[in-house]
């Protein structure tokens, strides 16, 4: 070959080569041709980092034209003339900010991860669709009466973010989809009912089954119960009791029984295995409270909220202010997705949520005419047809990656636990109107009517919801639908779905929900903890194991100890680093290392455990140092005292919770105590409190070293972590310190904590604060990406300005603004 | 004749940054392929054309970066993103046009070459 052959070979080659990679990308790299392209791909996400100054665009199916001025903080004032002008807006202003977040989500909620990761979301889809989420949403969207107002808000909703996308070009799209090699997609309304039931399955999916299955072929029902009480054994209900403090429901444990084989026969039918869900570790944390004006410096009533949820980038909340001069003036934060206000505050009153944790979830053996191939099933003797549904799974391209068939009874979708037919009745896959739930109650003018406003409209997943309003009232009612079950059993149980007996009978009225009006004690709280006291109401709503009360317990300390309440204080509690579970659980270990000190067989470790415990103020601040050796002391204490419920690699299939641990520290020589291992001698109360501090600080020492060298500090562990949505680490933002541990108002760590902050002063104007971990922009480059971080990580919230007309945004206030017209006006 | 050189890769420079602007990156090969035609009489078209597509690229940042985009602490971010280095990612970006405008300027500056000799 002639060298000019060989040069035109090899730049063919090159060239082909470099092709295939900039268009097709090569293993997990995306196509480099589009994603470099400075003008089209990832880099085109400088020049959409601010919003333009002025812009306008057009909407179809606008009634009229909707002025929106973002604010010095890039939120957007909507003004609008009607409702659903208002929602087409908002939706358009979302997508603005957050299209990729808004899509993603969907892909999630509707089990379509697979079309952008493949075969590795395969599994995360399959378990969405056998849950039947996606099945509720749609079937859901085809019943809504296309004149509801639900109907008519996600249909605007739809109409706005699509117009947005319409007017998209390649260089305009959000640079997640070039690293997916993506592109956008049209919105359908059905989409928000997808989203409301992804929050459903967030904050109810709970089954509790299969760990007190497994706790109970290790040690037997007695015991099981008493360990894991279907009553909170610490009494601080969101329904005040009347009692002024908590209430300590403890008494004396059973010793472990012997094993239960059938509950061991019964256990291996459930599917999921039994892994240690230490209840200290889960994350749902939300706080909300309010103050009557009698107990405030102002003498206005006050709210805060701060629900928890997982911290992602972009926030899981997006701040908005909509008005409708004479219906609706309505400014918080709503979720990207859901067409409307979610949290917030209009001019008459405030409100905010926290997870009821109540137990709408439960499981019933069916019985199947065929084994492989069910078409029927059996109730009362009655054979009833079961619906198929084809579930197929697509693949980026396209393709079939998988398909399998979901079969329902009446109650819900149908599983297989080790080939025994169960299926599942659950409140997220039944009727709902969470749509329209939000712009009816904001359109409330006091307290009790935005509750029953939201009573009548909101079914799951059941929030605990505090208002107050300029009337001075203060109110709390936990929300949702919570099934009335056909017996004494409760939720924990799988009933036998050959009988129609086994099915609930119906739901709680409203007026026996957990509720409280203006109470006498001047303030209301709520933070998961058990609703409503079982000897008010004993009738089943949740379990244990579903709530904490160690915040609410902290929370009506504070609120309790201080009848001059103001906004700042209120501020300063959501990140307050008291605990009362650490007031709770210091003194019986001090007391067991003092008792110990005067006995022969002390350790240098014990002696400096004890001095650092002794010195602390029980606080969880960031340099704190004891904190670090607290924690570690109840895991090490939690996880030698409950050895009875290991499985065979040593590892427990369930904990009690800490409340439990502190009803048995009062017991000095129960059997629990007792490490089974260690035969030949028996542990006592002392032994193993002493042992879990010693070992605590040993394993301190040898993380950290020498605690002289200034290494233990709380800050180590008290970490947030705020990943991207596809966990991307140049666009998360990890390792925050963060003041607040578990037990406290702020227990901010790993990927879960405060989502939105909020304190409210109902005065004849109504002043708000707010913060929130990330920024409005869904985009990267954008300086509202993570501009509210500081503020939050510090504890701190900013002004809230609601204009009520655009001439109240000052011109030097003004950020942005944007004119969106109707399709035959512009 | 150095001046030339200059000429000729700023006129690839500014085609690319258009063709890009107009049709995206595959307008880069494209106008390789052209300037290889154009440039085939003179020696090393697929130089030329590399360092103007290098330079279309890497301009276009660098225009990011005088219009007051927030490119530095973004090219961080999206290099995090990717779990490359901020100047593997940057060097990437002016990488592939150059390669994708050198090679085909040079394989058409070959091909016009061998039908110059064909006539």
């Amino acid at each position: 070959m002639t060298r000019r052959g060989l040069v035109a070979t090899s730049s063919l080659l090159v060239l082909v080569a470099t092709l295939w990679v900039c268009a097709r990308g090569v293993g997990p790299i995306p196509p480099v041709g589009p994603l470099l392209d400075p003008l089209n791909g990832a880099w085109s996400a400088v020049r959409h980092a601010e919003l333009p100054r002025a812009a306008s665009a057009v909407i179809p199916g606008l009634g009229g034209v909707v002025d929106v001025r973002y604010d010095r903080r890039g939120v957007p004032h909507i003004f609008a003339a009607d409702e659903i002008d208002a929602i087409r807006a908002l939706g358009y202003v979302v997508a603005r900010d957050r299209l990729f977040q808004l899509e993603a989500q969907t892909h999630a909620a509707a089990g379509r991860l697979t079309e952008w990761a493949g075969q590795r979301a395969l599994e995360l889809d399959r378990q969405t669709r056998h849950l039947g989420l996606p099945r509720a949403a749609e079937r859901l969207a085809a019943s809504l009466d296309s004149s509801s107002v639900g109907a008519r808000l996600i249909r605007a909703y739809a109409e706005g973010v699509n117009a947005w996308i319409d007017q998209l070009k390649p260089g305009d799209w959000p640079v997640e989809y070039r690293l997916l090699n993506q592109r956008p997609e049209r919105w359908q309304p059905v989409n928000s009912l997808y989203l409301l039931g992804r929050m459903s399955w967030t904050l109810t999916y709970n089954p509790e089954e299969r760990q007190r299955l497994e706790v109970q072929a290790r040690i037997g029902r007695a015991a099981m119960e008493a360990l894991f009480p279907v009553n909170t054994p610490i009494q601080e209900p969101i329904q005040p009791n009347g009692s002024n403090g908590p209430r300590f429901d403890f008494g004396t444990l059973p010793p472990p029984g012997p094993p239960d084989s059938t509950a061991a026969l019964v256990a291996a039918h459930y599917p999921w295995a039994a892994v240690d869900d230490h209840p200290e570790l889960r994350h749902f944390a939300s706080n909300n409270w309010a103050v009557a004006p009698q107990r405030t410096r102002e003498r206005h009533a006050l709210l805060a909220g701060d629900p928890h949820l997982e911290l992602t980038l972009p926030s899981i909340w997006y701040e908005a202010h909509v008005v409708v001069p004479g219906k609706l003036d309505v400014y918080g934060v709503t979720i990207p997705g859901v067409p409307g206000i979610v949290i917030g505050f209009t001019r008459d009153l405030a409100w905010s949520f926290t997870n009821t944790g109540a137990d709408v979830l439960d499981f019933y053996w069916e019985t199947l005419d065929d084994a492989k191939e069910p078409s029927s099933y059996s109730v009362d003797g009655v054979w009833r047809p079961l619906e198929r549904r084809i579930e197929t799974y697509r693949g980026p391209g396209g393709e079939a990656l998988a398909v399998d068939t979901v079969r329902y009874t009446h109650r819900g979708p149908v599983e297989r636990w080790n080939g025994r037919a169960v299926s599942m009745r659950w409140t997220a896959l039944e009727q709902q109107d969470e749509a329209s739930a939000f712009l009816a109650a904001a359109g409330s003018k006091t307290a009790r009517e935005f509750l029953d406003q939201m009573a009548a409209h909101f079914m799951v997943p059941a929030q605990n919801i505090v208002v107050a309003d300029r009337h001075g009232t203060i109110a709390i009612r936990s929300t949702g639908h919570f099934p009335f079950r056909p017996d004494s059993l409760g939720g924990l149980v799988v009933r036998d779905g050959s009988r129609s007996a086994a099915d609930w009978t119906g739901f709680w009225p409203v007026q026996q929900y957990p509720q409280s009006f203006d109470p006498a004690q001047g303030f209301l709280a709520s933070a998961n903890q058990e609703p409503i006291d079982p000897r008010v109401n004993g009738t089943y709503l949740g379990f244990d194991r579903g709530y904490d009360p160690w915040r609410a317990l902290q929370i009506n300390r504070l609120l309790r100890a201080d009848s001059s309440m103001t906004v700042d204080k209120m501020r300063a509690f959501q990140t307050d680093p008291g605990s009362v579970r650490a007031d709770l659980f210091v003194p019986p270990l001090l007391a067991a290392v003092a008792r110990h000190r005067a006995g022969v067989a002390r350790t240098a470790s014990l002696d400096s455990a004890g001095a650092l415990l002794a010195s602390w103020d029980r606080r969880y601040t960031r340099q704190q140092d004891a904190a670090l050796l607290f924690e570690l002391t109840l895991r090490t204490m939690s996880r030698l005292t409950w050895d009875e419920l290991a499985d065979s690699t040593g590892r427990p299939v369930a904990s009690p919770t800490l409340a439990v641990l502190l009803d048995l520290v009062s017991d000095s020589s129960s059997p629990w105590w007792d490490v089974r291992r260690t035969s030949g001698v028996v542990e006592r109360r002392d032994d193993i409190i002493v042992r879990a501090l010693a070992q605590s600080w040993d394993s301190l020492q040898a993380r950290y070293g020498p605690r002289a060298e200034g290494r233990w500090q709380w800050r180590e562990r008290g970490t947030a972590s705020i990943n991207h949505l596809l966990q991307l680490p140049g666009f998360s933002e990890r390792g925050i310190s963060v003041q607040g541990g578990p037990g406290t108002l702020n227990p901010s760590t790993s990927g879960f904590g405060s989502s939105w902050r909020m304190v409210v002063a109902l005065d004849s104007t109504v002043h708000a604060f707010g913060t929130y971990p990330g920024g409005q922009s869904g985009n990267p480059a954008s300086s509202r990406y993570i501009d509210r971080l500081p503020l939050w990580r510090d504890g701190l919230l900013d002004t809230l300005f609601a204009p009520a007309t655009p001439s109240d945004l000052p011109a030097i206030s003004t950020r942005a603004t944007l004119t969106l017209h109707p399709a035959s006006v512009r | 004749m150095r001046a030339l050189s200059i000429l000729a890769i700023m006129a690839v420079a500014a085609l690319t940054a258009l063709g890009t602007a107009l049709g995206g990156w595959w307008a880069v090969p494209i106008v390789g392929l052209v300037a290889g035609g154009v440039l085939g009489y003179r020696r090393r078209p697929g130089v030329h054309a590399a360092l103007g597509g290098a330079v279309a690229w890497g301009g276009i940042l660098v225009a990011y970066v005088v219009l007051g985009f927030p490119l530095p602490g973004f090219a961080a971010r999206l290099a995090g993103a990717m779990q490359v280095g901020v100047g593997a990612l940057l060097a990437a970006t002016v990488l592939v046009p150059a390669i994708l405008a050198g090679s085909a300027a040079a394989l058409a500056g070959q091909l016009r070459r061998t039908d110059d000799a064909g006539a």
